[in-house]
């Protein structure tokens, strides 16, 4: 399973904090909620219908639970990003459970000529974290300092 | 939760459960009514279980919602015995402001306010993305910066040695250790010395509108109809990304120390443990990083200047009134039941304000207290305030740090929605220079409270006394 940029639609939604940006998510599975949320937030930092799918990178991470795994995911998706000047617009989460992930992603390097930037965010926070099996599957609600 | 006024400004929420101290907060009835539902009040209990914590948990008027602390919050730990958190300084580690003084008059530069926005444009990198006017250091090069502090950057000719005397800690917390940041932090830092960032930092060229104290504003180098540069500014990715590390680092360790917190923003861990030892001299390096980059902006706006208005050095007379920092802990001494004591002061959205006669203040500034600096929104109007004997016996030698927002991003990018923003400040009197539009309308000045009103409150309540009211003419964003 692999989400695209333009895949997201209202699954992803902009929720109102007063200082800074939150996100929800919605998903049928956990992994398709954590491409969702990674490609939701790469999204309101870069223009990711610019980004072209060009070059794979392999991502392994370990945490002590599941929300921290998400907090975890969100972060390094962001320092590629900052630190690295290197944009996702495919991600696909091979494995995940309470306390790992496996997944690939596709991207390049950000040319400024191309792609346009959006929102810096600075981090990703604990704050309101939450993650969730719902009815339909999965819920999560994140918020990012700006 | 239960809340009793104590004061004309002051409130006060009675210890209970775990809180270890009772809470205070300096708000106006006008303010207090704003936050009577706000989980920020909720933020200020919290703050009071932060083990070995002393006297109250502090909140400043410009009090709102935030990450563990409020905005706005202010909290002593006892030096050896206390836990310190990375909540309670924040993301942008070293957020601060300084104040740039000019010999020019407002009415000389008027005329040529357009070239002189463009050309601090220019200079100075602003927005998302934006790398630095200094080319990308080696890894050698940045732990040196991160060890000098501003210091670095006057070695290479970016503003002066004075300056060094009118920021805070010489602009260099000794404490800073590079090799306890993070190479992902160091990575995100590289590029970035030099720039203003977004959101909302900026750079303001500004009146001074107002002189409420002639006596001091003229012992700072000020005048009514001055030119003055206001530099808004902190320790970009690196300093995040070392507030990112900690939290995760104290997250695990914190059950290992018997802690327990509210609220896992607040993840603390004792200051003298091996990680709070490694926090702290991780964030003095950010600190550093945020002093260097403020100290660097300095120097090119002032050149920024030049360029534009065709001055030298002696006719432009650039000189720093004082920078801030209001994202910072500090070791430091105050009087805890009438006795001294060393506390680690995590001031969080909050301004140190060490009144007069305090042996930290330069010679020149001794007699006055510490200048503070309290930006306002882009629109408005900023303040220069000193420290007070008040602020030392009640808070810590802290006072506020801003306004404050009311209206959340989004709520801001709709208010804005079909206008011409930089029209309507320039309705105001105000040239924007600004990389995203977005940004602008995320920062316009109904999408933040009244810094007079916050102003009001810490003058009322003692916590600072005005000096004299800024207002811009031009503005420089991400």
């Amino acid at each position: 399973m692999v989400t695209r940029a333009r895949d997201l639609g209202p699954c992803v939604r902009e929720i109102e904090h007063t200082a800074d940006l939150g996100l929800e998510v919605d998903a049928p599975s956990l992994p398709l909620l954590f491409e969702r949320a990674g490609l939701g937030m790469l999204g309101l930092m870069i223009d990711l219908a610019a980004v072209e799918p060009r070059e794979r990178v392999a991502i392994a991470l370990a945490a002590e639970d599941r929300e921290a795994l998400l907090h975890d995911w969100l972060q390094d998706l962001l320092v590629r990003l900052q630190a690295g000047t290197f944009a996702l617009s495919e991600l696909a989460v091979e494995e995940v459970n309470e306390r790992a992930l496996r997944a690939w992603g596709a991207g390049e390097r950000v040319d400024r000529a191309r792609h346009r930037l959006y929102t810096e965010v600075k981090g990703v926070t604990y704050h309101q974290l939450a993650l969730r099996e719902t009815a339909s599957g999965w819920w999560a609600r994140i918020i990012l300092d700006v | 939760m239960e809340l009793h006024r104590i004061g004309d400004c002051v409130w006060e929420i009675a210890r209970q459960g775990g809180m270890r101290v009772p809470g205070r907060i300096y708000a106006s009835e006008k303010l207090m009514a704003e936050l009577r539902d706000d989980p920020a009040l909720g933020q200020v209990a919290n703050v009071a279980h932060l083990p070995g914590i002393v006297g109250h948990a502090l909140a400043m008027p410009d009090i709102h919602w935030g990450y563990g602390f409020p905005i706005g919050g202010v909290a002593a730990v006892d030096a050896e015995e206390g836990a310190i958190s990375p909540g309670g300084i924040g993301f942008d580690i070293n957020c601060g402001v300084r104040l740039l003084r000019t010999a020019l008059a407002a009415d000389d530069v008027g005329p040529h306010l357009g070239r002189l926005a463009d050309a601090l444009y220019q200079a100075i990198p602003a927005g998302v993305g934006s790398e630095g006017a200094i080319p990308k250091l080696t890894r050698a090069e940045e732990k040196q910066m991160l060890a000098r502090g501003a210091a670095w950057a006057v070695a290479r000719e970016f503003g002066r040695a004075s300056d060094l005397e009118a920021t805070e800690e010489g602009g260099c917390l000794r404490d800073a250790d590079p090799d306890a940041v993070s190479d992902t932090a160091l990575e995100r830092g590289r590029s970035q010395v030099g720039t203003l960032g977004s959101g909302n930092h900026f750079l303001e060229v500004q009146r001074v509108d107002e002189v409420y104290d002639p006596r001091a504003a003229a012992a700072l180098g000020l005048a009514a109809g001055g030119v003055t540069v206001m530099i808004h500014s902190g320790s970009r990715g690196l300093g995040y990304q070392v507030c990112d590390d900690a939290l995760r680092t104290m997250g695990r360790a914190m059950a290992r120390y018997g802690i327990d917190m509210p609220d896992r923003q607040l993840a603390c861990v004792p200051l003298r443990s091996p990680e709070g030892q490694q926090y702290f001299a991780a964030m003095a390096a950010a600190a550093n990083f945020a002093w260097t980059n403020r100290q660097v902006m300095s120097g090119l706006a002032e050149r920024a200047f030049a360029a534009a208005l065709g001055l030298g050095p002696a006719a432009l007379r650039f000189g720093l009134v004082y920078d801030v920092c209001h994202n910072i802990a500090k070791l430091e001494e105050h009087p805890v039941d009438g006795r001294p004591r060393r506390v680690c002061v995590h001031r969080k959205g909050a301004t140190r304000a060490f009144g007069p006669g305090h042996p930290a203040l330069a010679a020149h500034l001794r007699p006055l207290g510490q200048p503070v600096i309290i930006p306002g929104d882009m629109g408005r109007y900023s303040f220069l305030l000193l420290g007070t004997a008040g602020a030392m016996a009640e808070t810590f030698g802290t006072t506020c740090h801003g306004a404050g927002r009311v209206m959340s991003r989004a709520q801001a990018k709709k208010a804005g929605h079909g206008l011409d923003l930089v029209a309507e400040l320039g309705r105001r009197g105000v040239l924007v220079r600004a990389q995203s539009l977005r940004g602008v309308a995320e920062e316009m000045p109904w999408a933040y409270k009244d810094v007079a009103d916050v102003v009001d409150v810490v003058d009322r309540a003692g916590l600072a006394r005005r000096v004299a009211r800024l207002r811009p003419l031009a503005v420089v964003k991400g």
